[in-house]
């Protein structure tokens, strides 16, 4: 339950308690209302789109940290052709996951389903249609969009596109060091987004998003892919979706110089929480005295990635030491 | 894995990886802060129900709930002086000739 919840939760028990204008009922009622309207919320329904082997699973295990197999299945009708909901579970919570079955992989079943993907889409809290950044190939895709959201023009909000597999897009130089795209990568997937934006726009114009590029294998981007399913949410159940997110670390398979190196230049720029300066020179952190290194770092950088997990720790919650440690190995550098 | 980087292109990763960085923190701070508005209409919208229950009146309902937005939207919407005198009433502020 995100803190804000638990927050409101809290302040309305109190007030519902101390209030003496209710009788034990009322009060007892009223909790047990609000309780159970929480819990019983349903849980997020999204409706999954892609060729087999695009990674939709992948994607669900990294935004919702749901490495469990797929739960039980139930039909969503008794034709012989049917859809199932599967139940994953994530960290945060159940939701509700549909695979389109046949959509841009098999045109056959695809025509036979299609009925039953009419039923199913306005069911969803949300669409996503995850397509390999690479393939650049959007004919089949414009062509569902047209067959599907042609007649449910009010359901077109819902739909989230995401390029996956950003670390195979060309020219293939993936920085696994710093678990980003090259600069060339880089460019390459920002061009790609914007003509499969527009490939999208141009058959569904009222269609306002944005496609988003992202790798689930290594946590890039996860935020932004989060972000734009979360505007494809209707609003009032944008929060339940927001309960279930726990998303993949992306820092986590960043090399560890490389992110300290990038997380002290951001503390260095932060300005300190108290707008006075310490005065005299800080004691630096206890651990940090005995630095485990005793040859002179060549690098303020290199100092950094020198220190222990609990050393780092210790300087990034306080800035002042922070600081100090940044002017000592600079002194020391210079002697 | 890549080779070590050099110097200069050392720096030149480290701010890419700040910049990448710095965009996930805004895009998360967006998610938070879409949800919690998201929460808020939620709760507006079940808080008739929860007081119908209860047998309590909404204006109460919204004085427990001490939800700004949501008190600020009814009393916008219903403008009914019953409602900001039983909001008042159940807040333990007196009610004013303003009403």
């Amino acid at each position: 339950m995100p803190d804000f919840i638990r927050q409101h939760l809290r302040r309305f028990t109190t007030s519902v308690e101390q209030s003496d204008a209710l009788s034990p009922a009322q009060r007892a009622s009223l909790l047990r209302g609000y309780e159970e309207a929480l819990v019983n919320e349903a849980p997020p329904r999204l409706v999954l789109i892609g060729q087999a082997g695009v990674g939709k699973s992948k994607t669900i295990n990294a935004l919702f940290n749901a490495g469990q197999e797929v739960g039980h299945s139930r039909a969503t009708t008794d034709r012989a052709w049917t859809i199932p909901v599967q139940q994953v579970s994530g960290s945060h919570g159940t939701l509700e996951v549909v695979d389109m079955p046949g959509i841009g992989d098999d045109i056959a079943n695809y025509r036979r389903y299609l009925d039953l993907y009419r039923e199913i889409l306005p069911t969803a809290d949300a669409v996503v249609w995850i397509h390999a950044a690479k393939d650049r190939t959007v004919q089949l895709v414009q062509q569902a969009l047209k067959d599907l959201f042609g007649p449910s023009p009010e359901l077109v909000g819902r739909l989230v596109f995401g390029l996956n597999k950003a670390d195979e897009m060309g020219p293939h130089d993936w920085n696994t060091r710093a678990n980003l795209p090259s600069e060339l990568q880089r460019a390459a997937l920002l061009d790609r987004e914007g003509a499969f934006t527009r490939s999208i726009a141009q058959t569904l114009p009222a269609w306002r998003g944005r496609a988003v590029s992202y790798a689930a294998l290594h946590h890039y981007n996860l935020t932004a892919l989060f972000k734009e399913m979360m505007y494809a949410v209707p609003e009032q159940r944008r929060w339940v979706l927001e309960q279930r997110m726990d998303l993949a670390d992306f820092t986590a398979l960043v090399d560890r110089k490389l992110l300290r190196a990038a997380q002290a230049r951001t503390l260095a720029e932060v300005p300190a929480a108290t707008p006075e300066a310490p005065t005299g020179a800080p004691a630096p952190a206890p651990g940090l005295r005995e630095r485990p290194n005793p040859e002179r770092p060549r690098s303020v950088d290199e100092a950094l990635a020198a220190l222990s997990d609990v050393q780092w720790q210790e300087l990034q919650t306080d800035r002042a030491r922070f600081q100090e440690f940044v002017r000592r190995v600079e002194r020391e550098m210079g002697r | 894995m890549n080779a070590a980087p050099e110097p200069g292109e050392f720096d030149s990763i480290v701010n890419a990886l700040r910049v990448v960085m710095r965009e996930q923190e805004e895009n998360l701070r967006e998610i938070d802060r879409m949800s919690e508005v998201s929460f808020r209409l939620w709760l507006n919208s079940v808080a008739g129900r929860i007081a119908k229950a209860a047998g309590v009146s909404l204006a109460r309902m919204h004085a427990y709930l001490g939800d700004l937005t949501t008190i600020l939207t009814n009393a916008r919407s219903t403008l009914r002086r019953s409602y900001h005198d039983e909001y008042r009433r159940a807040r333990r502020v007196p009610p004013t000739s303003a009403g």
